[in-house]
């Protein structure tokens, strides 16, 4: 008899509780205790992309004992972002990161990128690859006018390095018509 | 309410306070030296700055009682100081200020950005004049389409108050924040003059010789205009900087026979002087191109500095080679021997000798043992820097020299396809044979890793550091993603460094000799990164970086597995350590 009485207290109970939450008005709920709907939650501002039919990307190649850059023009199909294209054209063509590197993301705002790699990216590279490398993606950022910094996340970290050189998160992209064909990453004299 | 306020204020107030005066650690940014990461410490809106930071900017600094006294060229000023980390660290953001700069905390992070002021420029009488309120590193450029000679300074800001005196045609910009572009129309140049402008508050080029003549203003100084910059949100795109046009073919000489014997000077004031050839000169009026005599402008035990004087115009520029790492030749094309030459200063500790060639003139220097070596051309001078390292005893026993294996662990380093070794593998194999034999002649080894584990890039050089090593030899073997393309070895030192760079000369020197590579040469590791690589960078002591061959080209991989190989890496790696002490 009890065990009766019991069950249907609770089951009065918890219909009551039910029954409050559906109908009572949601003002008088606190507020940090109210349900985040969707539209509640603050979108990101999603800069514009550029409408591209093409883009270029900076191929090396080895020269005598050193590197040099070929710009390449490639088609930017249909709806793809021209970014993504750009940089999973040149970790496809350069032949450097283990094909098992994946660019994962790039985003653009007010002229810094920044491009994501997933964990294959982070391999072992000799010295003279990790320049190609980097200096390829800077290059190949320094294509698009609108860019002027880098930044490289690998599996959502900062690169920092790949076995030679402190790669710092903000590093200024390669203009094709700059001189200079060494990376342009000033990192800080230690005293 | 009230007793939230209670409860809330006194916190607030307390964590206010430790903000103020507790240090948090900083980052100071002045982009002629990069950022000084681990350095420096907020405090308040101050910000201190270790000090051997603000010397490498050019600053003098000296310690009085409680005060520290900075001079910046000509401005002195007194100081309080604190102590972080055993560092003594100087309130940078009063003395920038007291020097005439600027500085800015970033908003989101404890970044502090420096920026000189651009106090004038002008041109008159064929000088190009700049003066800033902090030193600061000019890059001097020729740019040939248009002609035009282009100074590019970062980390300076130019305001209302810049003084600008330039003709018409000349531009003075911030084309980005903290970035001023001198632009200033040239006639075409066969070569680019030998501008040259290392750290300071203030420079003076000669342009003379060059101007663009449709400049009236150029020959005569123009009134001062002041200018008001917009300070402009973009950078504008850079100019197209190309290469020194190729050197005009020097008309045809007819060379004497060369009969005279070569002048021999050791030690002597008077030189003795070939006979004057009779020149048959059929052709157009040739340049004079003079070489009068050289002189000791200083002889020091660590550095000797030489200038060679010449008048007239060069149409070639100077060769410099060292058949030997004791030997500087200076080949002068077209270059005569001064008729009235009577003397060359005598040298401490080398002989020095000017001879005919058929080409010209040759300036060999020849001292006891290995040096450094740096050239620079001035106007009506070139001069030569000879950098004696401090070799001690001169004996490799006793000596401590840090090993560093490079990658390991996580870290495979360069791979080939066939994943039948790994850099970490090989580059251990070789540090570990280096060892042994130079603990057989008698020097102490401290290695960085002695098996297989990553070590982070910072902690290999601070070992060198922190035991004060005489050498920290980096061992890599190289890769270029593709195969069989290139072979050989090369040896890096960090930026200009002329200590490293002879200790990369000796030991690539040897490498070559014994290992059977290719030799590629020594490099700049400027060439691969322009921070260079982050072991070298790091280190103070003499380090150099060795990449003795490349794992993705059969032969060379081939040849790295043998134990000849590494046997003969190691054995000289020993050898030119003491070529570098003078003892081999």
């Amino acid at each position: 008899m009890g065990i009766w009485i019991a069950t249907v207290a609770a089951t009065l109970g918890v219909t009551g509780i039910a029954a409050y939450v559906q109908f009572a008005p949601a003002s008088e709920v606190p507020k940090e205790l109210r349900r985040r709907e969707p539209e509640d939650k603050p979108s990101p501002a999603q800069p514009p992309r550029p409408q591209m039919q093409s883009v270029s990307i900076a191929v090396p190649r080895i020269e005598g004992d050193d590197v040099v850059f070929d710009v390449k023009p490639l088609q930017v199909p249909g709806a793809k972002d021209p970014y993504v294209v750009a940089f999973q054209s040149f970790l496809s063509q350069s032949n450097i990161a283990p094909t098992e590197a994946r660019l994962l993301s790039v985003s653009v705002e007010d002229g810094h990128a920044v491009l994501s790699f997933n964990e294959a990216f982070r391999a072992g590279y000799g010295s003279m690859e990790e320049s190609m490398l980097l200096r390829g993606l800077l290059r190949t950022a320094g294509l698009f006018p609108e860019v002027s910094s880098v930044e490289i996340l690998v599996d959502g970290q900062p690169l920092g390095s790949l076995g030679h050189l402190e790669v710092p998160a903000r590093v200024p992209v390669i203009r094709e018509s700059e001189p200079s064909d060494t990376l342009p990453i000033e990192g800080p004299e230690p005293p | 309410m009230r007793f939230k306020i209670a409860f809330v204020a006194p916190w607030m107030v307390a964590a206010t306070v430790l903000a103020q005066t507790n240090p948090a650690p900083a980052e100071v940014v002045y982009p002629p030296f990069g950022a000084s990461k681990g350095s420096a410490w907020r405090v308040g809106e101050e910000c201190y700055l270790a000090e051997s930071v603000v010397a490498a900017w050019g600053w003098k600094v000296s310690f009085e009682k409680n005060e520290a006294v900075v001079s910046v060229e000509s401005h002195t000023f007194r100081t309080n100081f604190k102590v972080f980390s055993q560092v003594r660290s100087l309130p940078v953001r009063s003395l920038v200020a007291a020097f005439g700069g600027e500085t800015a905390w970033r908003k989101e992070r404890d970044t502090l950005d420096v920026w000189s002021k651009l106090k004038s420029v002008e041109l008159n009488q064929g000088h190009l004049e700049v003066a800033s309120s902090l030193p600061t590193r000019p890059a001097i450029t020729y740019n040939a389409n248009p002609p035009s000679l282009v100074v590019e300074l970062r980390g300076v800001r130019m305001d209302g108050d810049t003084a600008v005196a330039l003709p018409r045609e000349a531009t003075v910009r911030e084309v980005e924040a903290g970035h001023i572009r001198i632009v200033v129309p040239c006639e075409p140049a066969s070569a680019m003059p030998a501008w040259r402008a290392g750290l300071g508050s203030s420079f003076k080029l000669d342009v003379s010789a060059v101007l663009a003549k449709a400049a009236p203003e150029n020959t005569t100084p123009v009134a001062t205009r002041v200018t008001t910059v917009e300070r402009p949100k973009q950078a504008d795109p850079p100019p197209v900087i190309v290469q020194t046009p190729p050197v005009q073919e020097p008309p045809v000489q007819q060379t004497p026979p060369v009969q005279a014997p070569p002048v021999q000077q050791t030690g002597q004031t008077d030189v003795e002087k070939p006979p004057v050839e009779p020149e048959e000169w059929q052709g157009p009026p040739k340049p004079d191109y003079v070489f009068g005599s050289w002189k000791v402008e200083a002889d020091g035990a660590r550095e000797t500095l030489l200038a060679l004087h010449y008048r007239g115009q060069a149409l070639e520029s100077p060769r410099v080679h060292r058949p030997e790492l004791n030997m500087v030749v200076v080949e002068l094309p077209g270059a005569r021997l001064d008729d009235s030459a009577q003397s060359m200063a005598p040298l401490a500790s080398a002989t020095g000798r000017a001879e005919k060639t058929e080409t010209g003139l040759r300036v060999t220097f020849t001292f006891p043992r290995a040096v450094g070596v740096q050239f620079h051309e001035l106007p009506g001078l070139y001069r030569i820097r000879i950098v004696k390292p401090d070799i001690k005893d001169g004996r490799l026993a006793g000596k401590t020299v840090v090993l560093d294996p490079g990658h390991g662990g996580n870290d495979p380093g360069a791979q080939p396809s066939t994943k039948e070794t790994s850099e970490k593998l090989l580059t251990l194999n070789i540090a570990k044979k280096t060892a042994e034999k130079l603990l057989a002649a008698g020097a102490t080894v401290l290695m960085t890793r002695e098996t297989d584990v990553f070590v982070p890039l910072t902690d290999r050089p601070a070992l060198a550091n922190r035991h004060r090593a005489d050498f920290f030899v980096s061992i890599h073997i190289n890769s270029n993603a593709r195969p069989n393309s290139t072979s050989g070895t090369i040896t890096f030192y960090h930026k200009e460094d002329p200590i490293g760079k002879l200790l990369a000369e000796c030991l690539q020197q040897e490498i070559v000799r014994t290992s059977g590579l290719r030799g590629i040469g020594v490099w700049s590791d400027q060439r691969i990164y322009n921070s260079g690589f982050a072991v070298l960078r790091g280190a103070r002591v003499p380090a150099v970086l060795l990449e003795l061959g490349f794992i993705n080209h059969n032969h060379d991989r081939k040849v790295m597995q043998t134990a000849e190989f590494q046997d003969s890496v190691a054995t000289s790696i020993v050898k030119g350590l003491k070529v570098y002490l003078g003892e081999a």
